[in-house]
């Protein structure tokens, strides 16, 4: 275990303590559960003091888990510094209003803005949220877990209209699932 | 004397230009919307195109090792670092840590995909400033190392090799004798390429003190690679995460630009290549 990264615990747990959710550390790995609001003063925190200095925002990702507390943030940081990798988790209201962190790291821009395209996560005071990498017009948040694969419609040329259209998907053949039971499990031989 | 009524107030405006949506490597199709100022662009805005592939998606209907292949689609240049990755991350999860002929051996193959994967940043560069040649012979160069990905796996680009645990296939008979063939007459390719390009003229002018980004900006947008040791920090998850991936075992030099331009990750991806040869014939030794 990283000297580092019980150094930065317990300082967290100093400096945060009523603000943490829970701290998750081992063997390269250290995770930060943290209310969403006060996710921006934390990122500022670790940005800005000469201690930590995770100046580099790599990774923003979020999960969908089909619950009640349904949608985590991930933000991964790194400190050159220090040579250390963390990440902060971070529950999403059920609002589905978080705030935005571009002020601290404008790194985040696009991943935010991915974001909000795929899970539907509003950022607050993003200031330019649009979708990235979904069609112009496009609607529903496609990697929610209720979004089917196929999606809803599908993209054809007419040669009637002689025009690309958007019609309702139909598919011919059903989805299929290839869970074969394996031979080498238990239940196959009984 | 009374000019100063004659004045006429009117307003400069720049101009929007829609650049596309077409080509860069016609994927999704980028769409740009440049404002110009005269001939200055001043400002872009970007439409990536619709570049997701849906892997995510299509993964919540896959078990793990069903998801392996579509992480070589992910980035068709350096396809085994993404298998590489992925392999890597369920190995975590699981806990499960693999013997040291296997890090080693994906370690050979990683270097292999670097090769692969600068020979195709330098000269397809190069194709776009106007160099024609080095495209050429280093696609014959790609060609070769590929050749080494089918000798392994069967598959020229989506190998689908390294996999959670290990890999698919062991390695044939024969495959470190003919890696280091490659890698004595390889240098000599980098060589040539060396020489057509960085003393000349053109790419000079056109990669010299061009796209300069500073140490600080490199930070708070996120670079990584060769763009963050371009701005000159050595930072190299080779050597910072080493004691997980297994390059503690071997010797490596970070090599880092002094203004962050573009001639500076030319240069930087070319030193790599070297090292990377050199890194390759050291990882042979452990094997015969």
């Amino acid at each position: 275990m990283n000297s580092f990264s019980l150094r930065l615990q317990s300082l967290f747990i100093k400096v945060f303590g009523n603000k943490l959710r829970a701290v998750f550390f081992g063997d390269n790995f250290f995770l930060l559960d943290v209310n969403s609001r006060d996710l921006k003063l934390i990122c500022f925190f670790l940005k800005n003091f000469s201690f930590f200095k995770f100046d580099s925002l790599i990774n923003l990702f979020s999960t969908d888990s089909m619950g009640i507390g349904r949608y985590f943030l991930y933000y991964n940081l790194i400190s050159i510094k220090n040579k250390f990798r963390m990440f902060i988790r971070t529950l999403v209201p059920s609002s589905m209003i978080i705030t935005s962190i571009i002020n601290i790291y404008p790194g985040c821009n696009w991943l935010e803005r991915e974001i909000w395209d795929f899970f539907g996560i509003f950022f607050y005071e993003h200031g330019d949220l649009r979708r990235i990498l979904t069609d112009y017009g496009f609607e529903g948040f496609p990697l929610r877990k209720n979004f089917p694969l196929t999606g809803f419609f599908e993209v054809l040329y007419d040669i009637e209209i002689k025009a690309v259209i958007y019609t309702f998907l139909e598919v011919t053949q059903e989805l299929r699932f290839y869970k074969f039971t394996s031979p080498w499990d238990r239940s196959f031989f009984h | 004397m009374k000019y100063s009524k004659q004045y006429k107030s009117f307003k400069v405006k720049n101009f929007l230009l829609n650049f596309g949506p077409q080509h860069p490597a016609a994927h999704g199709v980028l769409r740009l919307i440049l404002e110009l100022d005269g001939e200055l662009v001043i400002k872009t805005e970007a439409h990536i195109g619709l570049l997701h592939r849906g892997t995510e998606k299509l993964i919540e209907y896959k078990n793990t090792l069903q998801a392996l292949p579509y992480f070589d689609r992910l980035d068709y240049v350096s396809m085994m670092v993404q298998e590489y990755a992925f392999s890597k991350a369920v190995e975590n999860l699981l806990g499960y840590s693999i013997n040291i002929f296997d890090i080693i051996l994906r370690i050979v193959l990683i270097e292999i995909t670097r090769i692969l994967n600068h020979l195709l940043a330098i000269t397809t560069h190069a194709l776009d400033v106007g160099a024609m040649t080095p495209f050429l012979w280093a696609f014959e160069e790609r060609e070769k190392l590929m050749f080494f990905y089918e000798r392994l796996s069967g598959a020229r680009l989506h190998a689908a090799l390294i996999r959670p645990g290990g890999f698919t296939r062991s390695i044939p008979l024969g495959f470190f004798e003919e890696l280091k063939q490659f890698l004595i007459q390889f240098p000599s390719r980098i060589d040539e390429i060396e020489d057509l390009l960085n003393k000349n003229r053109i790419w000079y002018q056109r990669l010299y003190n061009i796209g300069i980004v500073n140490l600080k900006d490199a930070f708070s947008y996120g670079f990584t690679g060769v763009l963050l040791r371009g701005s000159g920090l050595a930072w190299d998850l080779r050597d910072v995460e080493s004691n997980q991936n297994g390059y503690d075992l071997f010797n490596l030099t970070i090599p880092i630009g002094s203004v962050g331009d573009c001639y500076d990750r030319y240069l930087i991806r070319l030193y790599e290549m070297r090292s990377s040869c050199l890194l390759l014939n050291d990882a042979c030794s452990f094997f015969f």
